[in-house]
């Protein structure tokens, strides 16, 4: 554990100049957050390209602010419109409108920002406990296990973000890893998939992939429809946390910050999965599960702490693996690469310092939020009625500033504009992108531990499958390709029954 | 997109994924194999090409995958019709007019404008034409008054974005 670093870093954070920074950039993270369109993977990535030119550690603690924010923020206009601001808040709507309806919008939005900054402390918790045993785990990694490791996030991540068939979330994870095949590869150093684009010798950049997929096709939406009129804003009220509920929630929140740093541990998936998990099981465990989706305060709370206390879960294998566990957590990944760097096993032994201050980023804003986002509830309701066709253009605005900002390089616009595009036929075809983010990412670990991994075995394949770690992978991806499948899981019931059935004969008269 | 649409889109794209898996393998296959670029013999599994090619395989075998359900779901029935059915409601298909509108505003951005006129000018433009062309006038207000509106907000954001990037944030503009 790292108890006195954590408390070291806390003390280090709290500077007027880092908690000025921090501050600022959890109040843009609740701005994009709230606002319907615009993620928490856009705004990670677009402050990472802004501060660039700053120290690591005030670019990482603007960053986790932002991040924290945005996963929040989605709750202010899931409550007050029904409309979640991203994914995250989804589940929030069901029961947070409704509530708001009633005139207890300010209750909800109080409540929610109390269990997002428990939840952010419930992931930071869980990153002190596990980092040491994740740590001395992944050490024990060789270049077969990544590529493995790097198959089965991609592989798991399209099937858990896919709405429509598996095998599309397996497909955009593909094309996400054949873009990080593009240019000068780091073993023979030959050239893939350059086309003679001297641009693209040196790869693609993850910024303009992440600023496009999320910028673009949102624009899109947003605006293709119909006109958006004027939004039906709930009354807000007082801002004020109901304290005894929440006393009273202290089962619910330590289950949906369990069942957050969970998922949020998976790789590529996200917040909007652990909010929905917790309210599903937070629904199942209730006394009165017909009162959700009526308005019950503790379907506002369990997606609430889930959601936020999944940002810790996801950091969690970035610090550990190199592997992002969600989209704004790939952005973050990108983003301390860019400042040089390198997340993975050897990251406790390069830069031991990063895990405890990465917590300490997370408790200031856990603090920042909820202070900031009880004083903003009313903000909120001023930002929510700048209507979508006068945001939306300027996203683009910020999305082509922010691409070129890396390397300065107009061909990161075109990039951008690009990805945006076809990402944006991709997802209405039912392929999700968050796998296409997580391939992008993982495409060089894979690659790299493939073939580093066949070189150690003389090109011998029985080893990804003897190491005791490798197997564990290989039986998670075959889970992963075949645990959703309607034949698989009539073929587990009928062993199920066959198995069942002696059993059932021997204790008949 | 509703479900039987759905399928039918998903025979035509698994067919082109299909395709696109086997220039992948294609190209994989051409990188060198037994040496390196220099003419060192190398193994096999130090190929550049072994993953693309690894990667292109499983493509051609998901998309198959999304075929299968297609045509169970009898997406590859009356194809043809549905493909003309869709091209002939592409002059009446107001919701891809605009999509194709915003892709071209933002094209024209970011190709047109970018790099090539000034970066206030650029994003005056393309903000001003953007807004003016899918913000409508709130009930009472006058279509004049809307876009001078438009106009003021045109010019002012991108020079609060420039102001802010470059002075505080020291990145530089397109």
């Amino acid at each position: 554990m790292y108890i006195l670093e954590f408390f070291q870093a806390i003390v280090a954070v709290a500077t007027p100049f880092k908690l000025a920074v921090l501050t600022s950039s959890v109040v843009l993270g609740i701005i994009f957050g709230a606002l319907p369109g615009l993620t928490a993977t856009l705004a990670v990535a677009l402050l990472s390209t802004v501060t660039f030119s700053y120290p690591t550690e005030v670019a990482i603690l603007a960053l986790i602010g932002a991040y924290v924010g945005a996963v929040y923020g989605a709750c202010h206009s899931a409550i007050l419109i029904g409309i979640p601001g991203t994914s995250a808040g989804a589940a929030t709507v069901l029961d947070g409108h409704k509530l708001a309806l009633k005139g207890l919008g300010g209750q909800a939005i109080a409540n929610a920002t109390i269990g997002s900054a428990i939840g952010t402390i419930l992931g930071l918790v869980a990153i002190l406990a596990v980092m040491p045993l994740m740590t001395s785990l992944a050490l024990e990694f060789t270049s077969i296990e990544f590529f493995l490791l790097a198959i089965f996030g991609v592989l798991i991540c399209g099937s858990l973000t896919t709405e429509d068939l598996p095998a599309k979330g397996w497909i955009s994870g593909i094309l996400g890893l054949l873009i990080a095949m593009i240019g000068i590869e780091t073993i023979q150093g030959f050239s893939r998939f350059t086309f003679d684009i001297p641009q693209l010798a040196g790869g693609i950049d993850i910024v303009p992939v992440i600023l496009g997929a999320f910028a673009i096709p949102q624009i899109i939406r947003a605006l293709r429809d119909h006109d958006p009129g004027k939004v039906q804003m709930a009354k807000l009220n007082g801002v004020r946390p109901d304290w005894k509920l929440l006393a009273k929630c202290k089962g619910l929140i330590t289950r949906s910050g369990l069942i957050g740093v969970g998922i949020g541990a998976i790789p590529g998936v996200g917040e909007d999965i652990a909010a929905w998990t917790s309210y599903d099981a937070t629904r199942r465990a209730s006394n009165d599960p017909e009162s959700f989706g009526k308005g019950n305060m503790r379907g506002v709370i369990a997606p609430e702490v889930a959601a936020n206390s999944c940002i810790g879960g996801a950091i969690i294998p970035v610090l550990t693996l190199a592997v992002p566990g969600s989209p704004p957590a790939a952005m973050l990944l990108g983003a301390m690469w860019m400042h040089g760097l390198r997340p993975g096993p050897m990251l406790a032994i390069e830069t031991p310092e990063i895990i405890p201050q990465m917590a300490a980023f997370l408790f200031w804003a856990a603090i920042a939020m909820a202070v900031c986002g009880l004083l903003m509830a009313r903000l909120s309701v001023l930002v929510l009625r700048i209507p979508a066709t006068i945001f939306m253009p300027i996203v683009a605005v910020f999305s082509v500033i922010g691409s070129y900002a890396l390397g300065l390089n107009v061909f990161n616009v075109y990039l951008m504009f690009f990805f945006g595009v076809v990402v944006f036929f991709l997802e209405e075809m039912g392929y999700p992108v968050a796998p296409i983010v997580i391939g992008v990412i993982l495409g060089q670990m894979a690659d790299v531990g493939l073939r580093r991994g066949l070189l150690v075995t003389h090109g011998d394949l029985m080893p990804f499958f003897t190491r005791p770690v490798a197997f564990v992978f290989v039986l998670l991806i075959i889970y992963a390709l075949v645990g959703q499948s309607a034949w698989a899981r009539r073929l587990a019931r009928s062993l199920f029954v066959r198995l069942r059935r002696p059993r059932a004969g021997t204790s008949g008269p | 997109m509703e479900k039987q649409r759905l399928r039918k889109v998903d025979f035509l794209f698994s067919l082109a994924l299909i395709a696109f898996g086997i220039v992948v393998v294609v190209a994989a296959s051409r990188m060198p194999w037994t040496s390196t670029q220099t003419g060192i013999s190398a193994a096999w599994h130090l190929s550049p090409g072994l993953f693309p090619a690894l990667l292109g395989a499983l493509l051609i075998v998901f998309s198959l995958s999304v075929l299968a359900t297609a045509v169970a779901a009898g997406g590859h029935r009356d194809i043809v019709t549905f493909v003309r059915g869709a091209l002939a409601r592409i002059p009446r298909n107001r919701s891809l007019h605009r999509v194709l509108l915003i892709i071209v505003l933002i094209g024209g951005y970011v190709f047109g404008l970018v790099g090539h006129v000034n970066y206030y000018v650029a994003s005056s433009i393309y903000l001003f034409m953007f807004m003016l062309l899918f913000h409508k006038a709130p009930r009472g207000r006058s279509t004049t008054r809307n876009a001078l509106m438009l106009l003021a907000i045109a010019i002012a954001v991108p020079l609060a974005i420039g102001y802010l990037f470059s002075t505080y944030l020291n990145v530089p503009l397109p």
